[in-house]
Parts: C-alpha cells; sequence; structure tokens
C-alpha cells in the first residue's frame, strides 16, 4: 500500500504545531512598524521554547522507551514543514536532530534536549576544508550541529572563537560568523548517515513549508486584488504563474515525503530519494517565492508583504543542512536503486 | 502515510512478473500500418487468454476488477518488462469500454465489450475538429435525425489510428439550436461505413498516427447513440472519470529509464571539447542530476495521485498537476539528449534515430490530450479557485 497523504493522527500534528505558530509566532511578527521601524527580536523567548518542548516537538521521533512520542520521521517533517511556512528558527530542526543523536549514548543530554531546557543552533560550515562557519540563532544555543553529507558533529557553542555577528539576508535570523578553535572534539559524532540524512530531511520539509506558503499567499492576493474591474488571478498570466508555482510545490511535496518514508522503511534507494527531495524542494522553495514577489506586483516589493521573507528563507535553507555538494554527488555517482 | 506492499500484494507481483516475462512480445512495435494493428491486437488476445485484460473493468463485464494498487503493480511490471502499453487498443481499453460499462445498453455492452478486450476489435476518438481543439463544446460535425438513424456531416481532427479502427466514439451536435455542451450526442461509428474518409496527417517526427476523418451523409443506427441524444457531453464526461492516476506510471517508469540512458550515454559521448567524457563537463553533470530528481519526484506525484484517487469516488482536478508536470518533463528529457548528441543529432541516420524521433514526438505531450495552457487554467480555477477569466 502507497499513501502519500497524512493520516488523521498526521493531520493532528499538522493542525496543532500550525495552531501554535499562528498564535504566537505569525509571520506578522517579522513585518515593520507602522512607521517603517524594523521588527523587534526575532529570536524565540525562553518561555515559548518549553511550551514547544511541553508540546513534544522535540522528541516526536524518539522511541517511547526513552521518553519520546515514538514516531517516525515524517511527524517530524510535517513539524519541520510548518517551521518552513513560518520562518521559524532552523534551531528547531537542529535541536530535533540532536535528539536523535543524543539518544544514541547521553542519556543525560537527550532529557534535557526533549525537556526544553538545551537549545541546539546551527553551524554551517562556509565551504569544505574551511574552519569559518556560520552559526544561526547561536543565543541560548548551547550547542552547535554541524551537518556535513552524511557526517553529523555536535560541539559546545564554546568551542567557536573569534565570533563576530554579521548582518543577515534573512532578517528572521541572527547570523553569527566564527572559526571553530582548532583541534577541538564534538561532544558526539555520527558519521552512519542516519542522523545526516535526517538533517537532510527536515531541512527539505522546511525548504518545502516555503514553496507551499509563497503559493498560498500568491493565490489569496489573486484571488483579493482587483485590477481591470476583477481579481487579478482571473487572468492567464497571473494563474499560469500560480499553476506553476502549485506544480513545483506538489513536486516538492510527494518527493520529500517518499524520500521520507524510504528512510523511515530502510529501503535501498533512501540516500538517493533524499537526495532528490533536498534538490527538488530547494528549487521549488526558490522559485515560488520569487515568483510570488512578482504575483504581488509594487507590494511584493515591500518589506510589509511576506514575499520577501520566503524568498531570503529559502536562501538560507538552500546552504544548510550540510548536503549541497552530498546531493549533487549522490544524484550523479550511483545508478538509480530500483525499490 | 505509508510505503510498503503486502505480502499479498508481493505475491501478485511475482505472479504479473513470471507471467510478463513468458508472454512480452518480443519483436519491436511497428509504427505505422496494418502490422501495428496486428501487433497490439495479438499483444491483447495474449492477455486475454491470460486472464490479463481489463484489468481495471469489473469482473461482471469480463475484467480483472484488480484493486487500484494491483493496478499500480501491474503497469509498474509492464514498464520493467518492456510491455507494450497504449497503442491502438489504448481508447478501446480506457475510454470506449469503459465509458459503454456506464452508460451503454446492455446490447452495446454484450457487442462491444468482449470484442475489446478479446483483441479483435480498435477503437479511436472522434472529439476534437479543425476548429474545435482546446474549445471542445464548440464542436459543429452536424447530426440530423432521419427515421432510425443519424446522418452524420463533417469532419474531425487529431484522431489516432483512424485508418487502422473499426469503431470510433463519436462526439457530434444533434441540435444545431442549443448552445455548446447541450445538444451534442456521444455515438458508436462503425469505421467502414459509406462515407466515411480517413486522411493519414503527416507529423513533424515523421511518425505517428494521426488522420483527419471526413464524414458526408455517413448513416449511424440510433441505436448507437450512447446515453441520450442530445446529452453526449455528460456521457463524455463520464470518460474522464475512469483516469485513477494509473496511466501515468507507463509513461514515467518510460522516462526514468531514458534518463538512465543517458546517463550511460553522458560517459561515452566525448563533452564539446573533445578532450574528456561529456559527464564531466558541469553544465551537463548538473542538467542530468536535475532531470533525475525529476524524475524521480514524477514517480512521487504518481503515488501521490493514486492515494488521492483511493480515497475519492471521481478523480478530482488534481490530476491535471502530475500530467503538466511529466508533459514538460518529457520535453526537456529529450531536449536534453539532443543537446548531448551534438553534431551527431544533425544527421538522422546516426546511431540512434530514436533519439531524434522521441524528441519531436515528445513537442506533442505539451498539445494532445490537453493542452498545457488549458491544464493549468484548469490548475488555477478548480485546484486553486483561482476565478475564472477569458481564455
Amino acid at each position: 500500500m502507497i499513501d502519500l497523504l497524512p493520516s488523521e493522527e498526521q493531520q493532528q500534528i499538522i493542525d496543532s504545531v500550525a495552531g501554535f505558530l499562528a498564535a504566537k509566532l505569525p509571520l506578522s511578527r517579522l513585518r515593520p512598524g507602522s512607521s517603517g521601524e524594523r521588527p523587534g527580536d526575532p529570536g524565540i523567548s525562553a518561555g515559548l521554547w518549553r511550551d514547544m518542548a511541553g508540546l513534544g516537538w522535540f522528541g516526536l521521533g524518539i522511541p517511547e522507551e526513552r521518553g519520546g512520542a515514538g514516531l517516525t520521521v515524517i511527524a517530524e517533517m510535517l513539524l519541520a514543514r510548518e517551521l518552513g511556512r513560518y520562518a521559524i528558527s532552523p534551531s528547531i530542526a537542529a535541536t530535533i536532530a540532536t535528539s536523535h543523536l543524543a539518544a544514541r549514548g547521553d542519556r543525560d543530554l537527550l532529557a534535557k534536549l526533549m525537556a526544553g531546557e538545551q537549545r541546539v543552533a546551527v553551524a554551517s560550515r562556509l565551504h569544505a576544508g574551511s574552519d569559518e562557519y556560520h552559526l544561526i540563532d547561536p543565543r541560548d544555543a548551547g550547542c552547535c550541529l554541524v551537518a556535513d553529507g552524511a557526517e553529523v558533529r555536535l560541539y559546545l557553542t564554546d568551542a567557536f572563537e573569534e565570533v563576530r555577528v554579521v548582518d543577515s539576508l534573512d532578517g528572521a535570523i541572527v547570523l553569527e560568523r566564527a572559526r571553530l578553535a582548532p583541534h577541538v572534539r564534538p561532544l558526539l559524532r555520527d558519521a552512519g548517515g542516519d542522523v545526516g540524512h535526517r538533517v537532510s530531511l527536515l531541512n527539505s520539509a522546511q525548504l518545502l513549508g516555503v514553496a507551499e506558503a509563497a503559493l498560498q499567499e500568491s493565490v489569496n492576493y489573486g484571488k483579493a486584488r482587483e485590477q481591470f474591474g476583477q481579481a487579478i488571478g482571473s487572468f492567464q498570466a497571473i494563474k499560469h504563474r500560480c499553476a506553476d508555482m502549485a506544480l513545483r510545490a506538489e513536486a516538492a511535496y510527494a518527493q520529500v515525503f517518499f524520500a521520507g518514508l524510504s528512510q523511515a522503511g530502510d529501503r535501498p534507494d533512501a540516500v538517493y530519494q533524499i537526495a532528490a527531495a533536498r534538490v527538488i524542494s530547494a528549487e521549488a522553495a526558490l522559485a515560488n517565492s520569487r515568483s510570488s514577489i512578482q504575483v504581488h506586483g509594487g507590494m511584493g516589493f515591500t518589506a510589509e508583504c511576506d514575499a520577501h521573507v520566503f524568498l531570503k528563507r529559502a536562501h538560507l535553507l538552500g546552504q544548510l543542512g550540510g548536503d549541497r555538494c552530498w546531493a549533487r554527488a549522490a544524484l550523479l555517482s550511483r545508478k538509480t536503486p530500483v525499490a | 502515510m505509508q510505503l510498503s506492499h503486502t505480502p499479498e500484494e508481493e505475491r501478485f507481483r511475482d505472479e504479473v512478473r513470471g507471467w510478463l516475462r513468458a508472454n512480452v512480445p518480443r519483436g519491436k512495435r511497428p509504427r505505422t500500418g496494418a502490422a501495428l494493428r496486428e501487433y497490439d491486437l495479438e499483444w491483447q488476445r495474449r492477455q486475454y487468454e491470460g486472464g490479463w485484460a481489463g484489468i481495471s473493468w469489473p469482473r461482471e463485464y469480463g475484467g480483472c476488477g484488480l484493486p487500484l494498487m494491483q493496478q499500480v503493480i501491474w503497469y509498474e511490471e509492464c514498464a520493467e518488462a518492456h510491455a507494450p502499453v497504449g497503442g491502438s487498443t489504448f481508447v478501446g481499453l480506457s475510454h470506449a469500454g469503459p465509458t459503454l460499462i456506464v452508460r451503454g445498453t446492455e446490447e452495446q455492452k454484450r457487442f462491444h465489450l468482449p470484442k475489446i478486450l478479446k483483441g479483435e476489435a480498435v477503437w479511436c476518438q472522434g472529439f476534437s475538429e479543425p476548429n474545435a481543439g482546446s474549445d471542445l463544446a464548440s464542436l459543429k460535425t452536424q447530426a440530423r435525425i432521419e427515421g432510425d438513424h443519424l446522418v452524420v456531416n463533417g469532419s474531425k481532427i487529431w484522431t489516432s489510428y483512424a485508418a487502422l479502427a473499426d469503431w470510433q466514439e463519436l462526439l457530434v451536435r444533434t441540435d444545431p439550436g442549443a448552445q455548446r455542451h447541450k445538444g451534442l450526442t456521444w455515438v458508436i461509428c462503425d469505421m467502414q461505413a459509406p462515407g466515411i474518409r480517413v486522411r493519414k496527417i503527416p507529423t513533424m517526427s515523421g511518425t505517428g498516427n494521426l488522420c483527419q476523418v471526413f464524414y458526408d451523409d455517413v448513416r449511424i443506427p440510433l441505436a448507437n447513440v450512447v446515453g441520450e441524444v442530445n446529452g453526449g457531453w455528460d456521457v463524455s464526461m463520464t470518460t474522464l472519470g475512469f483516469e485513477r492516476g494509473t496511466a501515468f506510471i507507463a509513461h514515467q517508469i518510460h522516462l526514468a529509464a531514458t534518463i538512465e540512458k543517458l546517463y550511460g550515454m553522458a560517459h561515452e559521448i566525448r563533452a564539446a571539447d573533445g578532450c574528456r567524457p561529456a559527464i564531466e563537463d558541469g553544465a551537463v553533470a548538473g542538467q542530468l542530476l536535475k532531470l533525475r530528481a525529476e524524475v524521480a519526484a514524477l514517480r512521487a506525484m504518481t503515488y501521490l495521485s493514486v492515494s488521492r484517487s483511493m480515497c475519492q469516488a471521481v478523480p478530482g482536478p488534481e490530476g491535471n498537476i502530475v500530467a503538466l508536470c511529466y508533459a514538460e518533463l518529457s520535453k526537456r528529457v529529450y531536449a536534453f539528449a539532443v543537446e548531448l548528441l551534438g553534431n551527431e543529432g544533425l544527421e538522422t541516420h546516426a546511431e540512434n534515430p530514436d533519439w531524434l524521433t522521441d524528441y519531436l514526438d515528445a513537442f506533442k505531450n505539451t498539445i494532445a490530450g490537453g493542452t498545457s495552457e488549458i491544464r493549468r487554467n484548469v490548475i488555477g480555477e478548480r485546484v486553486l479557485g483561482l476565478p475564472r477569466g477569458g481564455r
């Protein structure tokens, strides 16, 4: 049986996460004030973080005997997809992935992560072989997770030196630049691929959320905005643009969750499917967010419209997951496994 | 969400695989003519004798009545076994037959359905006209009622296999005063009837079985009307109700196999600079990996379509998304193939003439059966809920 639609239980996860985010971290938090002042601190407060932990976000895929909900990676991806829609900090996905790393041996850390007492930030190496990293939302995060293809490493945030805050393209995050101290050993490390693939899937799911949200806002605008006496969405120039966005969103949805199911079922072609999901979702997020700006016309160029938030988030996520080169290689180096 | 097969489904797959291995025709499928008809009908007869005719048809009409998931497995295995899918038997098995099952009279069913299943008849479709393409409801081929016959005058176009067909599902205007969708009638036309003339239409790929059909006082018994006189639009819509997303499985697997051939080719063919295999050219590699990812996504989209079909009584408009995706992607895949061939691609007598034929043939994919533009309208209006506008 093949079923790529959410089950009732999975739909409850979607509704619960979306409801929480719409109430606590709506996209409007990123809009400038009425007199043009920049939006406030985009960070997630300690209270909100604990609320998320209380909802079980950091243990969805952790086995029940270790205190988690015992669900598959699909549940975590459904959560990540909503995070993408609301341009929420990538720290949440990093913390979820780190739970799996900790579940392999560090029970104390696992407990802290699931209780919301320990945040993990993303550390993204500028390029292979470099000791320079981007740290994303590292404040309040005791650890940083590095994903290099199939390998993931967890470092103390203190292991990074020469830290300086830099201006971020994506204004919804705090971006720092730092060097990893030489010879520092990671707290935890996994080269087996399982956690690395999870990082990639969570990243692709966030990209999917961006692609879908950009489509949805374009469709809403196409229905509401009138020119020449009618809704602009009635014009083929707009309608066909939206149809192409729907195609990219649907392709990304199907491939991202097909890849997730392949991983959950430990299928022989899982790596290939995950790589394809990465390429398809990144392209969908970028193309849809760009297209959304055009659909919104002059409004789309302003910071008062959410379209730019999706574009910038697509660029950010497109650099994360540590898997750009890995995904390219996976899609080029092996014969397509038949499954 | 789930992705697994039950032991029963696995057993079914083994059974199908074994049967196909022993029975799939070995010879290459002729591109046109009586040889093509005979090849397609022989394969259909083989399937009938093996108990595999009409996999989606209900058992009471001689079909296999397979559950949707087993239909998926059947098509997957057909593609793996390089079994012919579609061709000149497609309209009978996938359009006319299912339409008769739902809307036909007992006599029509008794006469036609066994012939379709047993590989004794080829059907063609007579919907589009020279002046009614995307705007099908504006069709003008006229049928007046004389006693117990319809008398048909006019012309149909883009009719595949008309020159090889025994029967046609024909949509005609029986009430010239009625507006558009009203006043149309769906009728079974005997392609051997006096007054029918078929003209073959040469295509840009030099292949294909496209025809135009002319009707000059063609007499069709009223007993051949399916559904009500003037109720033909409704009947033609039931045909669309059979599309459950399985039709794309064969296309999608064929396209995946094509990409793998190109992957192999990119290792053998020299890059434009002549110094290295094409695959080491970053631009070639970039295109190839993107196409591989897109073909993977097409497969996942097909499964998504099937997932939706399992919980819908009537297939929804979402099927247009995967159809649009296939159409556009297939054109890009063959365009990439020709680019890879370089100068060799200018010679139709080169080692791989099929690449050029397939490339040129793929241009029809964004036109036939609904243009990409019409599909985008349907996606915009019926999937996304955007307001209807001018055409």
